[in-house]
């Protein structure tokens, strides 16, 4: 079963096969591998979202803090402005891509 | 359904009903989805076919797609972890492709459920994360080089940044399954009220149709392409733990 012959043949064929799917269209490459083919619609639903959930953990951090500590504006001030700036850095990492 | 009372009811499609006390609806079609999980596995890998048929094919591109995928993203040390992304990728996809059935419940748009869902990942990967990198994890919220005197406003913002993931997980999932349901019934809702209202409307009613018809179709590619976010940005959370960058 396992002479060179028919590795050869096997290996002939793969190419062969490859090459007529290659033709037909058949192999194109998944959609939504490549972070630059996402739609510009995706793209600002996701850059939304990553902004506005980061300041959503940042004012929650923050009132959970003040709850906590018992100094109501302080940590919640500092939570808005900290969720904000997670929320742009988040936007620029994915901006730059990753890798 | 819709046309009691001219009003249009968007949201009771997500109402949870008890079948038994402590047994919602929800859990019912959670329970479906991973038996029909197990069941496209196993009986579609019964007959081991060199050349598969429909089930067995099915079965093969699932777990060749996210092979491919958990390989990719996480890298070769990840392999490890795929059957817990296959797990995750299967769920959610059935569930999604659940709810497109009538009458079917979407366990997928409960942020409950999602939430969950995204902080198991969550809990996972910083798991990993500190298993394999100990006390080194911790660099990660501050970059080396960075000032020293800047540290008390990176630190937070790293870390806010860092716990953002789970929500935006979960809510990415959640809002577009909550959103594309609305949708449908918005516009369905559309049909029955212009329908009742005779012939004119009757000839009204077939555009609301049509566009519900094409929401149909895009809510199949929304369900698939969520499961799919969701198991890609597991990967990806995965690489992070795994490299730390």
């Amino acid at each position: 079963m396992d002479d060179p012959g028919k590795a050869g043949d096997q290996a002939s064929f793969e190419a062969r096969l490859a090459a007529a799917r290659a033709r037909q269209g058949l192999d194109t490459p998944p959609a939504g591998t490549d972070r630059q083919a996402a739609s510009p619609w995706g793209l600002g639903m996701r850059a939304g979202l990553e902004l506005a959930s980061a300041l959503a953990v940042g004012v929650g951090l923050g009132l959970a803090l003040d709850w906590w500590v018992g100094t109501r504006p302080l940590f919640l001030v500092a939570g808005l402005f900290l969720g904000g700036a997670a929320g742009v850095m988040n936007v620029y990492r994915l901006m730059l891509g990753r890798r | 359904m819709a046309a009691e009372g001219k009003t249009i009811d968007a949201l009771s499609q997500f109402e949870l009903t008890h079948i038994v006390a402590g047994f919602t609806n929800s859990n019912l079609y959670m329970l479906i989805g991973g038996i029909a999980v197990s069941a496209l596995m196993v009986l579609g890998m019964q007959r081991r076919e060199r050349v598969p048929g429909r089930l067995q094919s099915l079965a093969e591109v699932s777990y060749q797609f996210v092979h491919n995928m958990v390989d990719e993203q996480v890298g070769h040390e990840g392999r490890k972890f795929f059957p817990f992304v296959f797990t995750l990728f299967m769920f959610v996809l059935f569930g999604n492709m659940l709810g497109m059935l009538p009458y079917a419940f979407t366990f997928t748009s409960h942020i409950a459920v999602t939430f969950t869902l995204a902080l198991v990942v969550f809990i996972l990967v910083t798991a990993v994360a500190l298993a394999l990198h100990g006390m080194k994890f911790f660099g990660y919220f501050f970059p080396e080089g960075a000032p020293l005197w800047l540290a008390p406003i990176i630190i937070p913002i790293e870390i806010i940044s860092y716990l953002s993931r789970v929500v935006s997980l979960s809510v990415r999932l959640f809002a577009n399954m909550v959103a594309g349901h609305v949708m449908l019934k918005v516009f369905a809702t559309f049909v029955v009220l212009l329908g009742s209202l005779g012939v004119v409307g009757v000839i009204g009613a077939a555009a609301p149709l049509a566009i519900n018809v094409l929401l149909v179709g895009f809510e199949f590619l929304v369900a698939f392409l969520q499961a799919y976010v969701f198991a890609i940005l597991t990967c990806i959370y995965l690489h992070d733990a795994v490299h730390l960058h």
